[in-house]
C-alpha cells in the first residue's frame, strides 16, 4: 500500500470526489476490512456488520450504497457488488463544508444530499415519493421501536403528505390528486434543516486503531 | 431530567408548575433588584475614580479575553465555527448583576473597611453593563445581521427527516467503522430507551417512541388552537390551502359504504385528555359569549341552567366524534369565513343578528340548542370539518326541524339530526316565539 501506483489512483479518487489522501487511505483499510481483502464488497459484507444491526433503517442503507443513480452517473439500477471507487462516491455525499465553500457550493452541497435522501426514498426510481413510500419510510422508523401498529405509523405518514401538499400546493380542488412529493417539493419542506452541515461526518477522525473489523463477533 | 417529567404528568400539572416556578423567579429577581436600586440611593458609598475606572474596563477586558480564549480552543473541534461576529456579540452580552452585588453586600465591615467603595464600584459596573450594554445590544444584533435562533416549531416532516438522518449517519458511521458523535448518541439513546425510561417513567408512556409522542403533542396543539379560534374566526394553519385527505389518498374505486380511514391507536389517556381540553375550552367560549350578550341584548327566557346542562351534554357526545375527525384534518382544509353568527355575537349590534340566511357549506357555525329539553343530540359544532367530507349537507345544517325528529335517512353519512337552533341569546322577533318555528322567512 506504498507504492506510487496506489498514490496515482488514490489523487484521482481525491479529485473526484473530494477527500483528502489521509482519508481515502483510511477509508481504503476500511474497505479492505469489510471486503475481506477483495476487491469489491457485496451486501453480504455490509449486513454482518453488527452495530448496524440495531438501526432500524439498515437495509435503505445498504441499498443507497448499491444504487446506480448515486453513483451521479445518469444511469438507474443498482449494483451487485461494489468497489471502492463507488464506495467512495456515496461516501462523498456525507463531506461536510468547509470555511471555504462559497454559497453557491454550499447551495449545489445541500442540493446532493437531499438527492441522496430522495433516492433512498424514492425506490422504484419514478422521480415522486408515493404516498405508499413515504408510509413505508415511516413505517421502517418505527419498527424498532416495539410494537406501534400500522395504523400509527399511516397516519402520520398521511399527516406529513397532507403537510406537504398543503404547503407547496395551497389550492386544490377537491378532485385533484396530489401523486406524490417532487424533489422540489422535497427541497422545499427540509429547507429549514441546513442540510449542509447536519449531514456529514467527521472522515479526518477516520483512525485506524478504533476501527474494528466488521466480521468479528462482537 | 426534564422529559421524564414531563412524561409522567398531565397537561394542566404541567403548565401548574411551569407558570409557578416561572412566577417565582420573577418575583425573587424582582426583589433583588429592588434591593440593589434602595443600596444604590441610600447606601455609604465612598467614590473612588481610579478603582471604578480600572474596575470597569478590566471586567470588560476580561470577559474578551475568555470568550476569544476558549472559542479558539471549541473552534479547533467544531465543523460550524463561531465567527468573530458571533464571539463579539457573546462577548458584548456579559451583563453583571445581581449575584455580584449580593456577593459585595455580605462582606463584613469589620474585615474589609473599604467595602463601601467595593459596593459603589460593583453598583457603578452593573449599571453600566446592564444599561449601556443592555440597551444597545439588539441594535447591535440587528445591524450586524446576526444569525437568530430559529423558532422551534418543527413540522411533522421535519421531525420524521432529523430521526431519519440520525439513524442513516449512525449507520454510516458505522459502515466507516468509527465512533464518532452519532454512534455514541444513538448508543446513549438506546440506553435510555431500555432502562432509564422504563424505570423513570409510569405507566405505558414509557414505550413511546419519539415520532409518536411528537405526533401526539402536535394533534393536542391543533385541537386547541381549533377550538380557542372558536370555530373558525382564524385558522390555525399558516396557510389556508383546501388541500385535504381526498387530495392524497390513492383514488380507490367508490367503496359501498363510507371509507374507513385510519385512525392512530390514541391510547385512552390521551383521548380522555384531549377531550377534556376540548371540553373546557367549548365551555369558556361559550361563556366568554355570553357575556357580550347579557348586555346587550334582550335576555333571552330560556337561557338559565338548563340550557347549560343539555349544551354540556350534547358537546360531549359530540366531542368524540370530532376527536376522530379531527385527528384527519391536521391541518384545517377550508378557509372558513367568519361565521356570522359569531361576528354578530360579538359585535352585538348587527340587527339583523337573528336573520340566518341560508348560506354556502363554507360557514362554520355554532349552534346552540336551547330548545326543548328532549332534544338529546346533535349540535353542529363546527362545520368546516364536514365539507370536505359531505358537501350535500347543505341546508339541513340551517333549518329549524322539530325538536323530537327522527333521524333522516336522507343525511349523508350523518347518523344524527342537524338541527340549527337559536344562537345563544336570541330572542327571535318576540320572546315568546315557539322554537319550533323556524325562523328563516
Amino acid at each position: 500500500m506504498g507504492a506510487s501506483q496506489t498514490h496515482s489512483e488514490y489523487q484521482y479518487l481525491a479529485d473526484k470526489t473530494g477527500f483528502s489522501l489521509e482519508q481515502i487511505k483510511n477509508l481504503h483499510k476500511r474497505f479492505q476490512q469489510l471486503s475481506g481483502n477483495e476487491d469489491t464488497i457485496s451486501k453480504e459484507n455490509l449486513d454482518s456488520i453488527p452495530a448496524l444491526a440495531n438501526n432500524p433503517i439498515r437495509k435503505q442503507i445498504i441499498d443507497a450504497f448499491f444504487d446506480k443513480r448515486n453513483q451521479h452517473q445518469e444511469e438507474v439500477g443498482s449494483f451487485e457488488e461494489i468497489g471502492f471507487e463507488q464506495f467512495l462516491m456515496v461516501m462523498s455525499h456525507f463531506r461536510p463544508p468547509t470555511l471555504k465553500t462559497t454559497e453557491e457550493e454550499k447551495e449545489a452541497l445541500r442540493k446532493e444530499k437531499l438527492r441522496f435522501l430522495f433516492n433512498m426514498h424514492d425506490t422504484d426510481n419514478d422521480g415522486v415519493i408515493t404516498l405508499e413510500e413515504y408510509r413505508k419510510v415511516v413505517e421502517e422508523l418505527l419498527s424498532k421501536s416495539g410494537a406501534i401498529g400500522q395504523e400509527a405509523a399511516k397516519a402520520i405518514a398521511d399527516a406529513a403528505m397532507l403537510e406537504v401538499a398543503s404547503t407547496n400546493v395551497p389550492h386544490m380542488a377537491p378532485d385533484d390528486f396530489y401523486e406524490g412529493i417532487t424533489f422540489e417539493h422535497f427541497e422545499q419542506i427540509l429547507k429549514g434543516l441546513e442540510m449542509e452541515s447536519r449531514m456529514h461526518i467527521r472522515f479526518l477522525d477516520v483512525d485506524t486503531t478504533t476501527m474494528r473489523c466488521g466480521k468479528s463477533t462482537s | 431530567m426534564r422529559p421524564y417529567v414531563e412524561a409522567n404528568i398531565s397537561h394542566k400539572s404541567h403548565t401548574t408548575i411551569k407558570y409557578f416556578l416561572k412566577m417565582w423567579s420573577s418575583v425573587s429577581e424582582t426583589l433583588i433588584f429592588i434591593f440593589l436600586g434602595v443600596a444604590t440611593v441610600d447606601g455609604k458609598h465612598a467614590w473612588n475614580w481610579t478603582f471604578v475606572t480600572v474596575t470597569v474596563v478590566l471586567c470588560l477586558v476580561a470577559r474578551v479575553m475568555g470568550v476569544v480564549g476558549l472559542t479558539f480552543v471549541i473552534n479547533k473541534f467544531r465543523i460550524v465555527k463561531l465567527t468573530t461576529k458571533d464571539q463579539f456579540i457573546v462577548a458584548y452580552g456579559g451583563l453583571r448583576g445581581a449575584i455580584a452585588f449580593s456577593l459585595g453586600f455580605l462582606l463584613d465591615e469589620r474585615h474589609f473597611p473599604m467595602r463601601g467603595m467595593f459596593l459603589t464600584a460593583i453598583i457603578t459596573v452593573i449599571f453600566f453593563t446592564v444599561f449601556v450594554q443592555g440597551m444597545t445590544i439588539k441594535p447591535l444584533v440587528e445591524l450586524l445581521a446576526v444569525k437568530k435562533k430559529q423558532e422551534a416549531k418543527r413540522s411533522i416532516n421535519e421531525e420524521i427527516h432529523t430521526q431519519f438522518l440520525d439513524h442513516l449517519l449512525t449507520g454510516i458511521e458505522d459502515i466507516c467503522g468509527h465512533y464518532g458523535h452519532h454512534h455514541w448518541k444513538d448508543k446513549l439513546n438506546r440506553f435510555n430507551k431500555k432502562y432509564v425510561k422504563k424505570c423513570l417513567i409510569a405507566g405505558e408512556r414509557s414505550k413511546e417512541p419519539q415520532l409518536i409522542a411528537f405526533y401526539h403533542k402536535m394533534e393536542m396543539k391543533q385541537a386547541i388552537e381549533l377550538v380557542e379560534s372558536g370555530g373558525g374566526i382564524k385558522l390555525p394553519s399558516a396557510l389556508p390551502s383546501t388541500v385535504s385527505m381526498q387530495n392524497i389518498q390513492p383514488k380507490k374505486p367508490p367503496p359501498p359504504k363510507p371509507v374507513e380511514r385510519a385512525l392512530p391507536q390514541l391510547p385512552k389517556g390521551r383521548e380522555e385528555e384531549i377531550r377534556k381540553i376540548l371540553r373546557s375550552n367549548l365551555q369558556r367560549t361559550r361563556q366568554r359569549l355570553r357575556s357580550y350578550n347579557r348586555h346587550t341584548l334582550v335576555a333571552d327566557p330560556y337561557e338559565d341552567g338548563l340550557g347549560d346542562l343539555l349544551i354540556k351534554k350534547q358537546k360531549m357526545i359530540e366531542l368524540e366524534k370530532k376527536i376522530k375527525d379531527m385527528n384527519n384534518y391536521l391541518t384545517v382544509p377550508a378557509a372558513a369565513s367568519d361565521s356570522p353568527t359569531m361576528r354578530r355575537a360579538r359585535l352585538a349590534s348587527d340587527p339583523q343578528a337573528y336573520n340566518m340566511k341560508p348560506q354556502s357549506d363554507s360557514v362554520p357555525t355554532i349552534q346552540v340548542d336551547l330548545a326543548s329539553p328532549q332534544s338529546p343530540d346533535s349540535v353542529n359544532l363546527m362545520d368546516e370539518f364536514r365539507q370536505a367530507k359531505q358537501q350535500e349537507d347543505d341546508e339541513q345544517g340551517l333549518m329549524m326541524k322539530p325538536p323530537s325528529g327522527p333521524n333522516k335517512p336522507g343525511e349523508a353519512g350523518e347518523p344524527r339530526e342537524q338541527k340549527l337552533i337559536r344562537c345563544l341569546s336570541d330572542p327571535g322577533p318576540s320572546a315568546d316565539e315557539e322554537e319550533d318555528e323556524p325562523f328563516l322567512p
